[in-house]
């Protein structure tokens, strides 16, 4: 029995020195992010710099942040949500205004012009700190003859018109379904903000005579760099992820992307201060020291897509490593004529997912 | 006659033959998939398109990733304090349910195989929802992390380790009990003493089953963990779209470490296993 009692008494032991370690003084600031989304290297050195504890949770879509903050499931004080959720977030009252005037590093005209277009497209300026931006677009097989050609002359047609492509040729569609949707409009030339009827129904009607060869999300990008697929619908973000692994694996890179400047989404995540913090004060330290220049590079440099700020993305041009990828002309989306994905509300979302259903069928 | 002998002859190669097909048959279902991550791990291409020649670069990467050391640290650590409570407290449960007459001892089992039979996703969303109700009403308003998946860990192992402890029970002859009392033991003396020196191969395998159970859970897991702590599955989980950070390779360094140091246990158990039948 004493041995019992002995085992017992250390797991007990064991327990209650978790839980105290578990809660150390420092003060801690609760961050929501996407995975890989952040410099490891600058979230210590703010740590440092404050004597703070970052806590970091990792969330995989849009909409699990949205479920987060709504259930109060930690006092997140920093948030990176994209346009159409941040937009969400706003009308249902979980976002605090940012307080413009503890944000030394702040200013209007540091970001880049189509940003600050899109930020007054959205009226979403006094809620969001933009953070990393880019737009849809075609990520094709380069090793496919003729699909390049095809790719360039006719834009978002070749994920409509099948014959437009080479004989062969594998088109996949991004599973999602305000993505597909808004791609479908885009070649219709309706307006994807649109909650009319009429508009949803043309999309859906386009999409039930299409035959895509595979549904995916980010599968897609690996499929095309495997040449299993020709042609897909992708995020910018996700073709430089892979781009990224190939220059890192020294493979040859037989794929590329082309963006259509037409009509495009072009989106952008921002840092937001939902309502559940707890600490403001030291939420807005956070935004602005993201902002401060060399934080930023160092940041934008280790994430990889394109920073928001004007001054760090010119800087990473003169960067002979990574020339390759910040003059590619899909990683810039200045130059697109589109904007970002206004949040719809719940029934419009709701139809949408509909029609993907059934065009799945 | 002839004919006959020859057909039969004919009839046993075949089987034959089709015996070696089926053995090898689950034998390549059963072992590819762990070829393919040792192969992997070792490829030099960290895409895993094609093969590059052999490296161990990601053997090195995942010790030097401190996020996933943490996320291994906590997947082991929850592993090995789970194991042991559960394995204690389930062997004590399964002395109490023995003990009972048999219509209680039957509700008693049926009331463990409900959390069993019950999918991982209903028991972590109402382990969430019990520790969110729980804390906010002691006080804590934000619950979830370590401990949560730790508790969490040993609710759902215990009634694997009763299922296994209790048939040596019922195995057992009640009588030893009564005889250690008898002869002038406590009652203490002779649980220790007694029963679990008898029902010790159950127990032991009651360990096993929790600790695999604990170490590769995921979705029990995901819900009742917060504050940034994860386990090894969630890491994968979380990080596997952002390919240029090669999560997957790691992955499969991580699970071909954890392959080799299981099978070595295995190998190790069995041949002192051997040793012991053969002094005996």
């Amino acid at each position: 029995m004493k041995k019992f009692q002995k085992i017992v008494l250390i797991l007990i032991l064991g327990l209650s020195l978790l839980l105290v370690t578990g809660c150390t003084k420092k003060e801690r600031l609760y961050v929501m992010n996407w995975a890989q989304y952040m410099s490891k290297d600058v979230m210590k050195a703010f740590e440092k710099e404050y004597n703070v504890r970052i806590v970091e949770d990792i969330a995989e879509s849009n909409e699990l942040m949205y479920t987060r903050i709504s259930t109060n499931a930690q006092p997140y004080d920093v948030m990176i949500p994209s346009d159409y959720m941040i937009d969400r977030l706003r009308q249902e009252g979980l976002l605090q205004k940012i307080d413009f005037t503890k944000l030394e590093n702040y200013s209007h005209d540091k970001f880049a012009p189509k940003v600050n277009e899109l930020l007054a497209d959205t009226g979403l300026g006094e809620y969001a700190v933009p953070y990393f931006w880019g737009s849809l677009g075609i990520m094709y097989n380069k090793d496919k003859a003729g699909v390049e050609d095809a790719v360039k002359q006719h834009g978002w047609k070749v994920l409509f018109e099948r014959n437009l492509l080479p004989e062969g040729t594998k088109v996949g569609m991004y599973y999602s379904s305000r993505d597909v949707i808004a791609c479908a409009q885009m070649y219709l030339n309706i307006d994807f903000n649109s909650t009319a009827d009429a508009d949803l129904e043309a999309a859906k009607n386009l999409l039930l005579q299409q035959n895509y060869d595979m549904w995916g999300t980010d599968d897609l990008k690996e499929a095309i760099a495997a040449k299993n697929l020709d042609v897909a619908l992708v995020y910018s973000g996700d073709f430089f992820d892979t781009v990224y692994n190939y220059l890192y694996n020294d493979m040859e890179i037989t794929f590329d992307m082309y963006v259509p400047t037409e009509l495009n989404n072009v989106w952008f995540d921002s840092m937001v201060i939902p309502t559940t913090s707890k600490n403001p004060d030291l939420a807005h330290k956070f935004i602005d020291f993201f902002l401060e220049h060399e934080n930023a590079l160092e940041n934008a440099f280790e994430v990889g897509y394109c920073p928001s700020l004007q001054a760090v993305y010119e800087e990473m041009l003169l960067d002979e490593e990574i020339q390759v990828v910040v003059t590619h002309p899909a990683y810039l989306p200045d130059e697109v004529n589109g904007v970002s994905y206004h949040y719809l509300g719940a029934d419009v979302s709701t139809k949408m997912d509909n029609i993907l259903n059934e065009v799945r069928k | 006659m002839m004919i006959k002998i020859s057909t039969r002859k004919k009839l046993k190669q075949v089987s034959a033959v089709l015996k070696a097909f089926f053995v090898i048959l689950v034998l390549v279902i059963l072992y590819l998939p762990i070829l393919y991550i040792i192969i992997q791990s070792v490829n030099a291409d960290g895409t895993g398109n094609t093969f590059g020649g052999i490296t161990f670069r990601w053997y090195s990467e995942l010790f030097g990733d401190p996020e996933l050391m943490d996320a291994i640290v906590n997947t082991l650590s929850i592993a090995f304090i789970s194991t042991a409570a559960s394995t204690i407290l389930g062997t004590i449960f399964a002395i109490g349910i023995n003990s009972l007459d048999r219509k209680r001892k039957q509700r008693l089992i049926f009331l463990n195989n409900v959390p069993i039979i019950n999918a991982d996703i209903v028991t972590g969303v109402f382990l969430m929802l019990v520790f969110l109700t729980f804390g906010r009403l002691i006080g804590i308003n934000y619950p979830l992390g370590y401990i949560t998946m730790l508790i969490a860990h040993i609710f759902f192992s215990i009634p694997y380790v009763i299922l296994s402890v209790l048939p040596k029970l019922n195995e057992m002859d009640p009588n030893l009990y009564d005889a250690a009392l008898d002869l002038g033991s406590k009652p203490s003396e002779a649980v220790m003493k007694i029963i679990v020196p008898t029902i010790r191969p159950g127990i032991i395998t009651g360990m096993l089953i929790a600790f695999t159970m604990s170490i590769d859970d995921f979705i029990i897991s995901y819900f009742t963990t917060g504050g940034g702590v994860a386990n090894f599955s969630i890491w994968l989980y979380t990080n596997r779209k952002a390919t240029r950070f090669h999560a997957l390779p790691k992955a499969y360094a991580y699970n071909t470490v954890i392959m080799v140091l299981t099978l070595a246990i295995l190998i190790i158990y069995n041949i002192i296993q051997r040793r012991k039948v053969v002094k005996n």
